[in-house]
């Protein structure tokens, strides 16, 4: 059979779909008011969690801020405390970023390839950014705390430093680095493989 | 256009091209369940991104492409795997009905043939059954218009192999 000979049938037979009943005026607007499960629904999800997260860490800090702003050499940790609160300042800059983009990526009326690449090259930068920005801040906290413990322990503060780096680098691979990779496959692994997969095979 | 469109006048659109979705949605998906929440979830993306409709092309191709990046690069069922090609399952029930017998077989046949091809095949063969243009299946699917013909011929010598083999097991 030659797909060629196929091609009237075909179409007579799916010209019968548009007598598929659709259901009546309120039916299909309930359908348009529905939420939708497009996967960048779970980029969102997941971007909401992680704000989330950080909104419930400011007032911890903020607690902690005011406890140590009447305490003698409190300089130092104030300006530790002034360093995290930008840091949070500046991730919360980031997320609205990737608000921002999420939605942009939502645009259904580009034609696939693009539409495939943008969304490809996107979630590949979002993950880069997501590795970066993740260990900076562990090594940020990590700093943060050697400071802190060489203000309480001026007298032993190599001693203190060392353990820390050491703790701070066997935590480092046992648990966030691997913690973090599982963390961006899950979300997003399976998901950038097929696009790519979909990308290649229209180019 | 490029304007705001009333529910009304959406439901319209939707009701006048229903077949167009539901061709799109046959292919890719055989369990009525995912076939009924693949067509909301193009209905969403449809409504979702008619303000961005310029009319510069039909709005048959548009509707394609909406609809098609909709199954492709959106939507996922976690619960089944709606993107693995299926090849031993019946052929759903509903959008895929027998009425003529012999028309039935033939179709049938083909649905089960196309089941095989990947996904961008898939949306390649249905335009091509389709008879939409090269041109507007370059434009639905952003290839060229030379990819779009090496890449159909080289499909319909690969569906025509998986078809004969589907039919001989009739």
């Amino acid at each position: 059979m030659d797909i060629e000979n196929l091609k009237g049938k075909w179409k007579k037979y799916t010209a019968d779909f548009q007598d598929k009943d659709l259901g009546d005026k309120d039916d299909l607007i309930k359908k348009i008011r529905k939420k939708s499960h497009q996967s960048l629904r779970k980029l969102r999800r997941n971007f909401f969690l992680e704000a989330g997260i950080n909104i419930l860490a400011v007032p911890i800090l903020l607690i902690f801020f005011f406890s140590n702003l009447f305490q003698e050499d409190s300089s130092l940790r104030m300006v530790l405390l002034v360093v995290i609160l930008v840091a949070l300042a500046a991730f919360f800059a980031y997320l609205y970023v990737v608000y921002k983009r999420i939605y942009k990526l939502e645009d259904t009326g580009l034609p696939l390839q693009e539409k495939l690449s943008k969304q490809v090259n996107y979630l590949k930068t979002f993950i880069r950014y997501y590795y970066r920005i993740t260990y900076g801040i562990y090594i940020l906290v990590l700093a943060i705390a050697g400071l802190i413990d060489y203000v309480d322990n001026p007298a032993q503060p190599l001693i203190g430093l060392g353990v820390l780096v050491i703790i701070g680098v066997i935590m480092f691979f046992i648990v966030l680095r691997p913690i973090t990779r599982f963390y961006t496959k899950k979300l997003y692994g399976k998901h950038l493989d097929s696009l790519e997969k979909y990308l290649n095979e229209l180019k | 256009m490029g304007s705001k469109i009333t529910k009304e006048e959406f439901i319209k659109l939707i009701e006048e091209n229903r077949d167009l979705i539901w061709k799109v949605v046959a292919i890719y998906h055989k369990n009525k369940a995912d076939q009924e929440d693949a067509f909301q979830e193009i209905l969403l993306s449809l409504w979702k991104a008619y303000p961005t409709f310029e009319g510069k092309s039909k709005i048959s191709t548009w509707m394609y492409r909406v609809a098609l990046n909709t199954v492709i690069a959106g939507f996922r069922k976690t619960s089944n795997k709606v993107y693995n090609n299926r090849t031993d399952e019946a052929i759903n029930d509903d959008l895929i009905k027998p009425g003529n017998k012999d028309l039935s077989e033939d179709i049938e046949c083909l649905y089960k043939a196309i089941d095989y091809l990947s996904d961008i095949e898939k949306a390649l063969i249905m335009l091509y059954m389709e008879e939409k243009s090269y041109d507007d299946i370059a434009e639905i699917l952003g290839m060229t218009r030379t990819n779009v013909g090496v890449k159909i011929n080289r499909i319909k010598k690969k569906l025509k192999k998986i078809y004969n083999k589907v039919a001989d097991g009739y």
